[in-house]
């Protein structure tokens, strides 16, 4: 009973729906003798992991796709015991550092230097080196990310690390420069719809042409999202029709609500109520800077045109300061306060 | 611009008027109520000035009210209650030829009317009449050389011609031993609480304590012991003493100064609570009868047991389990770790700060009998600078009096400032000073820090909290005339308070990662001093509830969150050997999508069965455990939150999916480490991969060295645990794949739990 998403997602490098080119360059890069350090980035959705698993497939077979978890336990200088999960086969392990929050350089200085102070053990792998892949890279810390640096050089014989990221831009220029950047870009509508169809005809259902179309233009390049969008719909409604609703995800549609709220009314008391609803959002699990994004483009949907421009420079001001501050309702709520202050004073000035 | 000049906060015209000069005690015996603001001097300074000449100042007006003094913006309640009552009504310029032009009065507070030189007023002599009889009252009774004082008192004296400085009574004596109450009747406040520390002494009998603290709580007599608590200087020790004086015991005291380790406190003390004392037989007048001398031993301060007195609370708790003879433990913080577990072993008693009109007899008649004079309001002012604490009252007192004999109201306030305890403020009061208009503006920028740093980690918060609940004065200066001007303004205030609250959030975290601590009055004035600047003014009415500002919500959320992400990432971590997205993505696009899959067919009427082994099936598929199913429903929102998912599954089907759940054994990715021990370590060999098949092949591995381990360390409770979830799961593995497929998994299952039953029950008799 997997998810259309998880039982269909390709498993090597020729069963790759798109990007065709990248797919090229990644089977020859994995035929030659040399493999450098990879840096895989793109938005999410787009395939990454997919294609960091089919080349590591090209590269060592079957036995790659034999994963384990194990949870290893570190001992901070401070005494602190900190636990992280690895995902491992015999020829790759996989990490994701940002689990253990500002920790994550003892991880890696323990952790990899391990993994590259071992030489392969099994005589019939088909090559020397072990493949370290980091998740997340992006919310590496700059400790962390230092601590990369040398161990990436000294022992390329052992390891090779695939960094995995949705953007480089906090990726440091050192690490950037030993690895080849390879960006997985988001696959364009064409392509979702695409896939969505093969999917359907494996699944033996009909997607309307339009009904495709929307949802593949409502997930906004994410893959994942349209396939599991897909399925949702499926489960509430089946068969599709082409005006068939499509339905948002539980948080899209409260950050909706609240847009809509915050537009409706500028008061100090609507603000409180909107600092509860940010408040439920976070307790929820979703991201600050997805809740800021996504309330930004909902509200911006909703007034005029005219002072769009300084209601996104906002939302890009607060992001930056949410980046580099710890609380981050402080900056959502901000965001608000400044964007009810600068809509009241331009609905006054728009009546007089 | 009229109402900027009507809501501007403190005086209008700050100076313009002369601050009048009356007769001394010309207000005496009148009561004041302020409302409003006043044009040429600040509602304090004018509070100030009223008990400067022996006026009452009180909030609220009633009938023994004389006067109320109304400025600009006066509250509509106190108008309306003061006309009701017909109280008379005065200005400013009122108040003022009110002090100009009455007559002064003896300061009933003295029992010496010759020594004033306005006593010749007639209105004045009933009033000193009127206030001498309290006063006479208290002391007569209190001290056995009153005489003296009296004599002393009555000499005449006139302002002039008082002599420089009489000499005080020669001893060696501190006041607060001198003037030791001897009697109940003597103790200043807390006086149910000195009888009930008294009946409980008296019918003390150890054979009726109780062990159980529920028993001690409703019946002190039902204890061993009394915990005393409260503030230092408010008489807790000298009850004590007084008390066990007064019934007749024999005190036994261990404070701070004494030793009181384990060993010592055992050593010592239990041979005396075990035992009775030779003097009780043998001293005359308790011939017959032998409840005569008995002994109460007197733990002070034992909060402050440091750690040279290791494991004296332990014993001390020990001793009072089967002590013969009662203890009185006396401390200032109840709440301290220290003392808590002491606490459910004693009777709880806890002392209250006296108010004024406790204290302020005693002390008068105290001053009167060292010769000093003190004036109207002056014990207020002390009481309310000291926090009640009587012992400094009286130590500030006696130092005073070597330098003069008269205290009047004005050097009382500069003695009592002086002297002023650093005291620490609560959160909410340093909240309400910052962002209440009044307070904020009277306070200078530095004392506005100063409260930042009363604890600078939780008043930013109690900041951001409530700046969001205030009506900002800023904003009806600044916003004109017009409403929506002023609303919009108040928005500004806002936004800005809260764009400088988010700006102190990255100070403080470049604060905190450069370890940088000399950024913290930069942070102070962003987070704390900016926004309340902005925000300061009066709270919004509908906001008001629980009558104070509410404490940051910040900290549950944020608990809150860190729960949530937990289970998030536990969830992302048992999804991970399927999925490849990372927490977020999970949380954004898995989630919304599996929460139906994993509920609806439950909730499908024609057979629950076949839902619930749907349901299981899918959570198999993605190695999900019961609790994760139990945290997908609690991460939804909305549509997708565990109430409405749920509602409509039938309790008896829910049940049925966790029992069902239960039996039934599942793939797990990965034992956590800590239920592996150490044991398994060494052990990985292959991992459990996405199918059966494979699971199966794994955990035969597993299952045998699990039993090696069974055999090489009996009291591994790990490798215990190891080997029967093990069993279990590989053998309902085997049953699947026997079956070949999943419709009778709840038939694997059974096979499983009886396979599972006998490994382990195997496993049990290798131990033997």
């Amino acid at each position: 009973m997997a998810l259309y998403v998880d039982k269909h997602r390709p498993s090597s490098l020729d069963k790759l729906d798109y990007h065709a080119s990248l797919t090229d360059q990644l089977r020859k890069m994995a035929a030659s003798p040399d493999f450098p350090h990879l840096l895989v980035y793109g938005p999410s959705g787009a395939g990454k992991k997919t294609r960091i698993m089919a080349v590591l497939k090209e590269i060592y077979g079957q036995t790659v796709e034999k994963l384990k978890i194990d949870q290893r336990t570190f001992l901070t200088p401070s005494n602190k015991k900190i636990e992280i999960n690895i995902v491992s086969s015999n020829y790759h392990m996989e990490i994701t550092p940002s689990d253990v929050g500002s920790n994550d350089r003892l991880v890696i200085q323990e952790l990899i230097k391990e993994v590259a102070q071992t030489q392969q053990v099994d005589s019939s792998a088909k090559r020397s080196f072990k493949v370290v892949i980091l998740n997340e890279a992006d919310t590496l810390s700059k400790d962390a990310q230092h601590a990369l640096r040398r161990t990436m050089e000294k022992y390329m014989t052992n390891l090779r690390v695939i960094l995995c990221t949705n953007s480089t831009s906090r990726i440091i220029g050192p690490i950037r420069s030993r690895c080849l950047l390879v960006r997985v870009a988001a696959p364009s509508t064409d392509e979702i719809l695409q896939v969505m169809t093969k999917v359907a005809i494996k699944e033996g259902i009909h997607i309307p042409d339009a009904f495709g179309t929307k949802i593949a233009e409502m997930s906004g390049g994410n893959l994942r999202k349209a396939l599991l969008m897909l399925e949702t719909a499926k489960v509430k409604h089946y068969p599709f029709s082409n005006d068939h609703p499509i339905p948002l995800t539980d948080w899209e549609n409260y950050i909706k609500e609240t847009a809509k709220l915050i537009v409706a009314e500028q008061t100090p008391k609507r603000l409180q109520d909107i600092r509860g609803r940010l408040y439920e959002l976070l307790c929820h699990c979703i991201a600050p800077e997805v809740i800021l994004k996504t309330l930004m483009f909902d509200i911006i949907k909703l007034v005029d045109v005219g002072i769009v421009p300084e209601i996104v420079k906002m939302a890009a001001d607060y992001e930056q300061s949410m980046r580099l501050g710890s609380k981050p309702i402080f900056h959502l709520e901000a965001f608000v306060a400044k964007f009810m202050a600068l809509y009241k004073r331009f609905l006054f000035e728009l009546m007089q | 611009m009229k109402i900027l000049a009507k809501k501007n906060s403190g005086p209008a015209a700050p100076g313009t008027k002369e601050i009048p000069v009356g007769e001394e005690n010309c207000l005496a015996n009148l009561t004041f109520v302020f409302t409003g603001e006043l044009s040429s001097i600040s509602r304090d300074d004018a509070q100030d000035l009223v008990k400067r000449y022996g006026g009452r100042v009180t909030g609220s007006v009633s009938g023994k009210t004389s006067y109320v003094v109304v400025g600009e913006e006066a509250g509509a309640s106190k108008l309306t209650k003061a006309a009701s009552l017909k109280v008379k009504q005065l200005d400013e310029d009122g108040l003022f030829d009110l002090i100009r032009n009455a007559k002064g009065k003896p300061d009933p507070s003295s029992k010496a009317p010759a020594t004033k030189k306005s006593t010749s007023s007639a209105s004045a002599t009933t009033s000193a009449a009127e206030n001498k009889a309290p006063v006479a009252a208290a002391s007569s009774s209190f001290y056995s050389n009153k005489s003296s004082v009296d004599a002393k008192g009555k000499a005449p004296m006139t302002e002039a011609a008082r002599p420089p400085l009489q000499p005080m009574n020669q001893s060696s004596e501190l006041w607060t031993t001198k003037y030791k109450p001897t009697k109940y009747d003597d103790v200043m406040g807390n006086k149910s609480n000195v009888t009930k520390l008294a009946t409980w002494l008296k019918n003390w009998n150890a054979s009726t304590a109780s062990e159980k603290p529920a028993a001690m709580k409703e019946d002190p007599g039902k204890s061993r012991a009394i915990l005393i608590s409260g503030p230092p200087g408010i008489g807790k020790t000298t009850a004590a003493h007084l008390v066990a004086k007064l019934e007749g015991f024999e005190i036994v005291e261990f404070n701070a100064s004494d030793t009181r380790s384990k060993k010592t406190v055992a050593d010592v003390v239990k041979e005396m609570t075990g035992s009775h004392t030779l003097a009780e037989y043998f001293s005359k007048e308790s011939a017959g009868q032998h409840k005569a001398k008995r002994q109460v031993l007197i733990m002070d301060e034992v909060d402050g047991m440091s750690a040279g007195d290791r494991g004296g609370i332990a014993e001390l708790i020990n001793i009072i389990k089967k002590s013969k003879i009662p203890i009185i433990c006396i401390c200032n913080d109840r709440q301290s770790p220290k003392v808590k577990s002491l606490v459910n072993h004693c009777y709880d008693m806890r002392f209250m700060r006296p108010k004024t009109a406790e204290v302020e007899k005693t002390i008068k008649s105290i001053c009167q009998k060292e010769g000093l004079d003190l004036k109207f309001n002056v014990v207020d002012t002390l009481v309310k600078s000291t926090q009640s604490d009587i012992r400094q009252i009286l130590n500030m007192l006696s130092t005073y009096r070597l330098q003069s004999q008269e205290l009047s109201f004005d050097q009382s306030r500069q003695l009592s400032q002086s002297s002023e305890k650093n005291m620490a403020k609560s959160p909410w009061d340093v909240t309400g000073t910052l962002l209440n208009r009044g307070s904020f503006r009277d306070s200078s920028f530095a004392d506005k820090l100063e409260l930042y740093f009363s604890d600078f980690s939780l008043i930013p918060l109690m900041i951001q909290e409530n700046y969001i609940k205030m009506d900002p004065t800023l904003a009806h200066e600044t916003g004109g005339p017009t409403k929506i001007g002023q609303d919009i303004e108040a928005l500004n205030c806002l936004a800005n308070a809260a764009e400088s609250i988010a700006f102190a959030d990255v100070v403080s975290n470049v604060q905190m990662k450069t370890q940088n601590w000399g950024l913290l009055p930069f942070h102070g004035v962003m987070s704390t001093v900016r926004p309340a600047f902005f925000t300061h003014g009066t709270v919004v009415a509908q906001n008001f509830y629980g009558g104070g500002f509410a404490f940051p919500g910040w900290l549950g959320k944020n608990s809150n969150q860190g729960k949530n992400m937990r289970l998030l990432k536990e969830v992302q971590m048992h999804m991970r050997l399927h999925v490849s997205a990372d927490k977020n993505e999970v949380r954004q696009s898995y989630l919304p999508a599996m929460a139906p899959l994993l509920t609806h067919p439950l909730k499908e009427s024609d057979g629950a069965t076949t839902g619930i082994e749907t349901v299981i099936r899918t959570m198999d598929e993605y190695y999900l455990t019961r609790e994760d199913w139990d945290s997908i429903l609690d991460l939804g929102m909305e549509e997708c939150s565990a109430k409405v998912l749920t509602d409509g599954i039938p309790t008896a089907v829910k049940t049925s999916f966790t029992r069902t759940y239960n039996k039934t054994n599942h793939p797990k990715p990965f034992m956590s480490a800590s239920l592996l021990g150490k044991a398994s370590r060494g052990g990985g060999g292959g991992g459990p991969a996405p199918d059966l098949e494979d699971v199966v092949e794994v955990d035969d591995e597993v299952v045998a060295e699990g039993d090696e381990e069974g055999d090489a360390d009996d009291d591994d409770v790990g490798a215990d645990r190891l080997i029967k979830q093990k069993v279990a799961r590989g053998a309902a593995a085997a049953a699947k794949k026997a079956s070949g497929s999943g419709t009778t998994a709840a038939r694997g299952g059974k096979r499983a739990a009886e396979s599972a039953g006998s490994s382990s029950k195997g496993s049990k008799k290798q131990k033997k």
